[in-house]
């Protein structure tokens, strides 16, 4: 005997009604009542758009999963410094972010001016700017600098924080000593002739004394500065609310509140964008600019001192010859890949920096997309029928943009001309390990994609100077040239910037012509605005100017 | 029952040593220093072997695990390497932030699948069972990420009724506004879970249909809805057990959910420091999680074993 | 008028595999009032599938067609609702398994409170005494302590007593038994059959049990249906049916019954029973039955009577017309 239902009697559909109802309650139980969750939707729209040009309030959906942490050397790398760390503090010097046609310049900060001694170079001289105070009311004064630097190079200074000292470590690594001269004036001694000091300042930022030593190890929930805008509020993982700073010394900001909302995956950050949740979207998709512009969305881009390259491996193999490196340079259609492959958000890089740029060098000749020359190259090196290479790539990571599309683009690009590329994708952390510990010694690996700040001319030291070949410093490739060496030792001890500028302009050509990497393109610093946003000024930097910022 | 749970209890010391030892070797074993997420890239080996040995990096394997454990027995599960924070400041908001999106998905999944469940056991040829039955299986076969994509789509960017990430409405928190950020996520990371609760509660519920104790029932001449409550009263034990480790599914997936919906949760905390090689955040993070999914089954067996007397006396 | 329970008819078909087959095809019976009938048959003969459809229980798909009569009124046309009213109210039921027809996840004594609380309206504290005392009527030993008891905790004998207390509850008119005893040993198989005899003794209720064992129908039945093959083959008065069977199939069941004491083999009836998906024509009985002709496979037999209150359906009885007047 089966089961006798007797509720095969029941009307279904009454049944089925009081289910349905059941669910309609139990998703009210959830959803805190279903009129009420549809009512306050359209109550949140009202709030983030409605606003009638009286709450000035910028949302920021930023790219980074989590909130920066807030002291003076933020976390999540520029981006950390973009809205926080020059946001709630300044440094000696700050970067001018006023102007859009010219690369972002250096311009006086918490130093109102300075000098290097007419005797000895390596003694610089900073006068401090008066009547500034920190966010607490307390004083900015020489105590205060020397405070800071204390914190980040004086292991036996009580305040000494090892790991912020890490941080901020490569910029100072220049700095031999430094002193209090009076209330207002501090000297810096550097370590031998070094004009790119003032680029290295610009990453050490100042925080109150008197916060630091009253909130100890916490002090990164109480972040004070001297910046456009104040901490108010944090919370892991969700945001962190900044007000302005009414007595900045630099103008106070037009708006009362700045919200960072930390959004890691691209299209929920478009979705937060299109919805009025945030006013302001970190690298949106490529592909939705189009709908974002016609939406009325601002579609914000300009270069900046970034590059996305492929440091090539000089030591061995068929990269050591300078006519192979040109080859591929001919081999890649770069206006292809911004325009087609990334609508536009990169422009074509044909050396270290982007045309309009103070160091980019009108004399190189510009790599254009030329297949055929760049085969003839190759037969005239030796490799007619072309040959075979592996290139380390990174999955993702800050700055990379869209590194597997674009990698597969260059493969097919090289492939035409006869340079067969495998491509073996990383994760990016791990790329960073092994980019720093040199080319694999185990197999044979031709290059490493891998996304770059230029911000500072210490970056052609770094990069390419004989001085800094791995393992004495992270020239990895092994790339060397006497008469670049040379120029690159003059500007670190020029002080004149125009002259200074000339002779990393003349480096620049030298890496444009030996070709050290395959140059393919500069990020183009993508953002979209709500268009109730006014007043910004995308910078040639990747910093941000939001003072300027008012909501309309 | 109390020696029941603290048996269980003690049982779980070795279960969560060698989860600790297994996360332990797996960070090692994972190529990236943790370092290079604190100097900047173009910094020198003296630079970098200064952090590590201010990490304690350079110590010996054994020396490293040592320390920690005990560190942690005490409670401290040491600071976090990149965010310069203590790793529990940053964990146990975003457990609690997890703890309320996977409940509210588990309590969505579970009433759903109730309803939807019972009803289709006890008319598995209606053309609503079919209907039911359908969507279960295309739910179980839609990955939650793009349930999540579509969610926003629709209810965010096209209706514009609920918001699309975060928790809490920029500068505002209330409990209003949590729950209006709370029910895209929950959906999207319920969904694949109705679906195979749906399935297990309807097969639990018509088994039960099917015994001689429902007939008897029926020819006592009791209720409908009394019939009902034996029913969910029997069913009950299995239905709870399989929620709860559909909880494991639930975390699982939340972490994706998370992602999305940039919702601030251990999932996130944990990617992303895996990401960054944060080892005493990954650690931890594993650590907690663990813990929670034994207490969990701990929980699952002791209300098993309290709503079955058979078990009870067993 | 002395019967409790006219059915008339019963037709009882299910849907498998879209094909409508019948378990119960065309019973008619009676069941007197505070008298016992025994429905005597094979497993599948569709006794209990009979026994479920008089309180019009049946699985989606099944249909119930006839007429059973509870005194005046008809129990096919009732409502769901009405229904309700009546099972364990007025009708009562006992199953041969009293584990599995116990709720394991609720003390027995809920169990009957619930059955009560069905029908009666009452207080929980009443409700509880009354369940004491069926209990205790049942035989079961200090009542009070057993109730808070869950059925695993219970012995065989105390489980199925708890059962029938719990049909009693409602102080039913007529009670429905399947197997009531199959499942014990002997003795306590004796002691319920005794207990059955006492209850109606004193509650004067009609009852009609399901066996396949003709030692139960031989110590309870006042009347017995021998049931084979969803039809009812013979059917009279118990005495005379076991004294004197009819039908082929009757004789078969007797025969292969051990007696008091007797040792060795049995003649038990050889072959199947036919499957209710594949019915034969004629006399369903026709394949097993050591005294079949070729006319049985042709056109079913209809009732004869053989003596006083004692029909059977088979062409054998027609043709002798033996000792009928």
């Amino acid at each position: 005997m089966k089961r006798m239902l007797e509720l095969a009697n029941v009307k279904r559909w009454t049944a089925f009604l009081l289910i349905a109802a059941l669910l309609v309650l139990s998703a009210c139980g959830d959803g805190g009542g279903g009129g009420n969750a549809a009512a306050g939707g359209s109550a949140s729209a009202g709030s983030s758009s409605g606003s009638s040009g009286k709450n000035q309030t910028l949302i920021i959906g930023m790219t980074a999963a989590n909130i920066p942490v807030p002291d003076t050397y933020p976390t999540e790398g520029y981006e950390g410094f973009r809205f926080v760390g020059f946001q709630l503090y300044d440094g000696l010097v700050d970067w001018d972010l006023t102007k859009s046609d010219q690369p972002a310049s250096i311009k006086p900060g918490l130093a109102e001016s300075w000098e290097t001694s007419a005797t000895d170079p390596t003694l610089w001289t900073f006068h401090l700017r008066k009547n500034v105070t920190f966010h607490d009311g307390t004083p900015f004064n020489a105590d205060a600098v020397i405070f800071g630097l204390d914190r980040i190079m004086n292991p036996k200074s009580e305040n000494y924080d090892a790991q912020l000292a890490g941080n901020s470590g490569s910029g100072l690594r220049y700095v031999d000593s430094y002193s209090k001269v009076d209330d207002y004036t501090i000297t810096i001694k550097t370590k031998g002739a070094y004009s790119f000091l003032l680029y290295d300042l610009t990453n050490i930022l100042f925080g109150s004394p008197d916060a630091i030593k009253k909130s100890g190890k916490d002090y990164a929930n109480h972040p004070v500065g001297t910046g456009p805008f104040k901490f108010v509020s944090m919370k892991q993982g969700q945001e962190m609310v900044l007000e302005k700073n009414e007595n900045y010394w630099g103008g106070a900001p037009k708006l009362d509140k700045l919200v960072l909302r930390p959004i890691s995956d691209p299209s929920a950050r478009l979705a937060a964008l299109q919805s009025g949740e945030i006013d302001w979207a970190e690298v949106p998709p490529t592909e939705s600019i189009e709908q974002l512009k016609s939406a009325g969305f601002q579609i914000m881009t300009n270069p900046y001192p970034h590059i996305w390259p492929y440091v090539l491996n000089l030591q061995d193999g068929p990269w050591k010859d300078v006519r192979v490196r040109q080859a591929a340079n001919y081999a890649i259609d770069r206006e292809g890949m911004s325009t087609a492959l990334l609508s536009g958000a990169a422009t074509p890089a044909t050396q270290p920096m982007y045309k309009g740029h103070a160091w980019y060098s009108d004399d190189a000749e510009p790599y254009t997309y030329d297949p055929e020359k760049a085969k003839q190259l190759l037969a005239e090196a030796g490799y007619p029928n072309g040959f075979k290479t592996t290139f380390l790539v990174p999955t993702s990571g800050s700055g990379n943009m869209w590194p597997l599309q674009m990698n597969e683009y260059v493969q097919k690009n090289l492939k035409a001309v006869g340079i067969d590329v495998k491509i073996e994708s990383i994760e990016w952390q791990t790329l960073l390990t092994s980019y720093i510990q040199g080319f694999p010694k185990d197999k044979e690996v031709g290059a490493y994609n891998i996304s770059l700040p230029t911000i500072s001319p210490s970056f052609y030291s770094q990069f390419f100077a004989t001085s800094a070949i791995f393992p004495n410093g992270i020239n990895i490739g092994g790339y060397s040239n006497p008469q670049y060496d040379d120029l690159i030792n003059k500007a670190m001890a020029e002080f004149d910037t125009a002259k200074q500028s000339e002779y990393l302009k003349q480096a620049s050509k030298i890496l444009a012509d030996d070709a050290p990497w395959i140059f393919v393109v500069h990020d183009l610093n993508l953002r979209a605005l709500s268009p109730k946003v006014k007043g910004f000024v995308q910078p040639q930097s990747w910093f941000a100017d939001l003072t300027t910022v008012s909501i309309q | 029952m109390a020696s029941f749970v603290l048996k269980r209890l003690a049982l779980m010391i070795p279960t969560l040593l060698g989860v600790s030892i297994i996360v332990f070797l797996m960070l090692k074993i994972v190529p990236g220093d943790p370092v290079n997420s604190i100097v900047p890239p173009d910094a020198s080996e003296a630079e970098r072997a200064a952090v590590r040995a201010q990490l304690g990096l350079d110590k010996p394997m054994i020396a490293q695990y040592g320390i920690w454990l005990g560190r942690v027995v005490q409670g401290n599960l040491g600071d976090s390497v990149t965010r310069r924070l203590p790793v529990t400041e940053m964990l146990l908001p975003a457990l609690k932030n997890t703890v309320i999106l996977t409940a509210a998905a588990a309590v969505t999944a579970f009433i759903i699948a109730l309803v939807v469940g019972v009803y289709s056991a006890y008319y598995p040829n209606s053309r609503i069972a079919a209907l039911f039955n359908g969507l279960s299986l295309a739910s179980i076969g839609l990955p939650n990420f793009w349930a999540a994509l579509i969610l926003i789509g629709i209810f965010s960017v096209t209706l514009g009724w609920l918001p699309s990430s975060g928790m809490n409405t920029a500068g505002s928190s209330g409990t209003g506004d949590l729950i209006k950020h709370l029910v895209l996520p929950t959906a999207a990371t319920a969904l694949s879970s109705v679906g195979i609760m749906t399935r297990m509660v309807r097969s639990t519920v018509s088994g039960i249909l099917k015994q001689d104790f429902i007939f008897a029932l029926q020819a006592k001449g009791v209720r409908r809805w009394t019939i009902l409550r034996h029913v969910l009263r029997n069913g009950m034990p299995t239905i709870l057990n399989v929620t709860g480790l559909q909880f494991g599914a639930l975390l699982a997936s939340s972490v994706l959910v998370e992602t999305v919906f940039s919702w601030p949760g251990i999932g996130q905390v944990i990617y992303q420091a895996i990401g960054q090689r944060d080892f005493p955040v990954v650690q931890a993070g594993v650590l907690v999680i663990a813990i929670a999914f034994v207490l969990l089954n701990l929980i699952v067996d002791a209300v098993h074993a309290a709503m079955d007397p058979r078990v009870r006396h067993a | 008028m002395t019967e409790l329970l006219k059915i008339d008819n019963l037709v009882t078909e299910f849907s498998i595999q879209k094909k409508r087959v019948s378990a119960v095809r065309g019973v008619s019976l009676q069941v007197r009032k505070g008298k016992t009938l025994v429905i005597l048959g094979e497993s599948g003969s569709g006794k209990s599938v009979m026994l479920r459809s008089i309180l019009n229980l049946k699985p989606a798909g099944a249909r119930i067609s006839g007429s059973i009569k509870l005194g005046e009124e008809e129990l096919l046309t009732k409502s769901p609702k009405e229904m309700e009213g009546i099972r364990g109210n007025r009708i009562a039921m006992i199953f041969q398994d009293a584990l599995s027809a116990l709720d394991p996840l609720y003390r027995v004594g809920e169990q009957i409170v619930e059955t009560i609380a069905a029908h009666r309206k009452i207080g929980k504290a009443e409700a509880k005494s009354q369940v004491a005392e069926l209990l205790g009527k049942v035989g079961i030993p200090s009542p009070e302590e057993r109730m808070r008891a869950f059925p695993h905790e219970m012995s065989g004998g105390m489980r199925q007593r708890a059962v029938i207390a719990m049909a009693l509850a409602c102080k039913p008119d007529l009670l429905l038994a399947d197997e009531p005893t199959t499942a014990l040993d002997v003795t306590i198989q004796a002691q319920i059959l005794r207990l059955f005899k006492e209850i109606q003794a004193e509650y004067g209720m009609s009852i009609v049990l399901v066996t396949h064992d003709i030692g139960v129908a031989a110590e309870m039945a006042d009347d017995i249906a021998v049931m084979y093959a969803g039809k009812i083959v013979e059917y009279g008065r118990a005495r005379q049916i076991l004294s004197a069977p009819a039908h082929p199939y009757t004789v078969g069941l007797i025969e292969a019954t051990p007696k008091r004491g007797q040792k060795g083999k049995l003649s038990a009836i050889p072959g199947q029973p036919p499957l209710i998906t594949a019915m034969p024509e004629g006399c369903s009985f026709a394949d097993r039955c050591p005294m079949a002709r070729s006319s049985c496979r042709e056109v079913t037999p209809a009732f004869t009577h053989y003596g006083e209150a004692h029909i059977a359906a088979c062409y054998l009885l027609e043709e002798e017309q033996p000792v009928a007047q």
